[in-house]
């Protein structure tokens, strides 16, 4: 097999620190628009905007650098992370257009079979991939330019948690962990097996369930880790999360892990950024990493009305990857999340 | 002194091979070097989590963090067995007048500071006083033994170089002014000799 040489950042633990970004755009002008339902001014997963009464389009793009050797499962991976952002909001995925850098001196059949990955996963989606862009690169990237549709009433967005609220997290934790400690090749191939299926899971089939259900806010953990998007679900809602350190969803390897110290830079950064808006002292050295751990193509953390989350939680544990209920929504108090002991 | 050279490397490298030396090198300092700052925090987030003392500073850009295992391991009496003193030493030679008879009274008072029971905290080395930890054999034995007795010997880390002496340290920990300044402002009592 052609095999991608790994180095640096890898998959969403390459995305650039938030704080470092959120004063970079601070110099953008915003364009208001009373069709722009949600642009950048919120930090929310993707654009939509109304073009109907009934119909709004989600754009959104993603594209990072490879977390897996294997370019075929790198492609699928980045594709699923890419589309995540339209069913975050609870949209369809129409069309799908390959974002590529790609270094002239690798060899071509690592790009064919990163593309075949990512036409793999875009055709499982039911959408179409409709052409791409690519340019030579000192390093391989790789993503998708997403198009999709949502009915403009039905927005998950991440604001609209409300106090009472029950939280679903449809993916286990510790992806970013699984691929630190596979990079210095102390990684089970059980755990690498478990992340793998985690990363390349569209989170479509999660959100077609949850759609069934009163959602009040929706997002997906990616790159800013648990710790990230839930303090972004909590201050666009105006709410504090309260989690139970005892329901902490995760992948157990990356616990055991992460107590041995394989640690990621990405995971560490959002600790800077995030931890003094989180009350975690009741955490293990463990637990506290899989909070900030960056995920690739994480799960949906969804808010929903107790007896609601309930039943969807049934409902979800029929797929593959088992989701759970990690916290419920509190009363905006001084954190944004904060940990209670068992 | 285990000396690990990690810049180059990003985590989880770096905190592998600290891991690595922890286990390997019993017993002894280790000094790692790193190039960015997040694998300083990353490094240092495990030695808080594993209690071990460190220090870590920035040099030439590049950051250093150091753990001090041969003064904080077995044998070292309960910290509260120290009065918060600081001692510092900035000089070879003790008193004004005769710079020998100074360097002899310099020897004298750290072998007197061995047998007696009232340590400080912290010993600052700087200036000229780094040969007292370097060159200079018989103080660098004395030092050695107050380390083990538990008290932390602070050697300024600009001096040695200055006196191209950083090959040849024999007692203490590699310092800087951030420490040397936290240690002065956060200790009951400091004295000069």
């Amino acid at each position: 097999m052609n095999r991608i040489d790994l180095k640096g950042g890898m998959g969403c633990a390459c995305k650039i620190d938030s704080v470092k970004l959120r004063s970079v755009l601070e110099g953008i002008p915003r364009m208001p628009d009373k069709n722009l339902l949600i642009g950048y001014d919120r930090s929310d997963d993707a654009a939509v905007y109304k073009i109907s009464d009934d119909i709004a389009i989600v754009q959104t793009l993603d594209f990072f650098t490879p977390m897996n050797e294997d370019p075929y499962i790198f492609g699928q991976i980045a594709a699923a992370n890419a589309m995540s952002d339209v069913y975050a909001m609870g949209g369809e995925v129409l069309t799908a257009l390959n974002i590529v850098c790609f270094p002239e001196k690798e060899k071509t059949e690592i790009l064919s079979e990163i593309l075949r990955g990512g036409a793999y996963k875009v055709k499982e989606a039911g959408a179409c991939l409709a052409g791409g862009h690519s340019i030579n690169d000192t390093s391989i990237k790789y993503g998708l330019s997403v198009n999709g549709i949502i009915h403009p009433g039905r927005i998950f967005s991440n604001a609209g948690a409300k106090a009472g609220d029950s939280l679903i997290l449809t993916k286990p934790l510790g992806v970013g962990i699984i691929n630190t400690a596979g990079r210095v090749g102390e990684a089970s191939r059980e755990a690498m097996t478990k992340a793998l299926l985690n990363m390349t899971t569209l989170n479509k089939y999660a959100m077609d369930i949850l759609k069934k259900y009163e959602v009040h806010a929706c997002t997906d953990v990616t790159g800013f880790g648990l710790a990230g998007h839930g303090i972004e679900m909590a201050c666009a809602s105006g709410v504090t999360l309260e989690m139970k350190a005892a329901d902490m969803h995760i992948i157990p390897e990356a616990e055991a892990y992460a107590a041995g110290f394989l640690v990621s830079s990405a995971g560490q950064k959002n600790r800077n950024n995030y931890a003094c808006s989180i009350d975690f002292n009741v955490l293990s050295f463990a637990l506290a990493e899989l909070l900030f751990d960056a995920q690739t193509s994480g799960g949906l953390l969804a808010a929903l009305p107790e007896d609601a989350a309930a039943k969807a939680l049934e409902e979800l544990n029929t797929l593959e990857i088992r989701s759970a209920i990690i916290g419920m929504v509190v009363p905006e108090g001084d954190k944004a999340i904060i940990f209670k002991g068992d | 002194m285990k000396i690990i050279d990690a810049r180059g490397e990003t985590c989880p490298v770096p905190v592998i091979l600290m891991k690595k030396a922890l286990k390997e090198a019993e017993g002894e300092n280790i000094r790692e070097i790193v190039d960015n700052e997040i694998s300083r925090e990353n490094l240092e987030k495990m030695l808080e989590e594993l209690g071990l003392e460190y220090t870590s500073f920035e040099e030439n850009g590049d950051f250093v963090v150091q753990v001090n295992r041969s003064a904080s391991d077995a044998g070292s009496p309960p910290r509260d067995f120290i009065s918060n003193t600081v001692l510092v030493i900035p000089s070879d030679s003790m008193g004004r007048g005769s710079e020998d008879l100074g360097r002899i009274l310099a020897k004298n008072y750290l072998y007197a500071l061995t047998e007696s029971d009232d340590l400080p905290a912290k010993i600052i080395l700087y200036n000229t006083g780094v040969r007292l930890a370097s060159e200079n054999g018989e103080t660098a034995a004395d030092l050695k033994k107050l380390e083990e007795k538990g008290v932390d010997v602070l050697v300024c880390g600009t001096c040695l170089d200055f006196f191209g002496l950083t090959g040849s340290l024999k007692a203490g920990i590699i310092s800087n002014m951030y420490a040397i300044v936290e240690a002065e402002f956060s200790a009951e009592r400091v004295i000069s000799i």
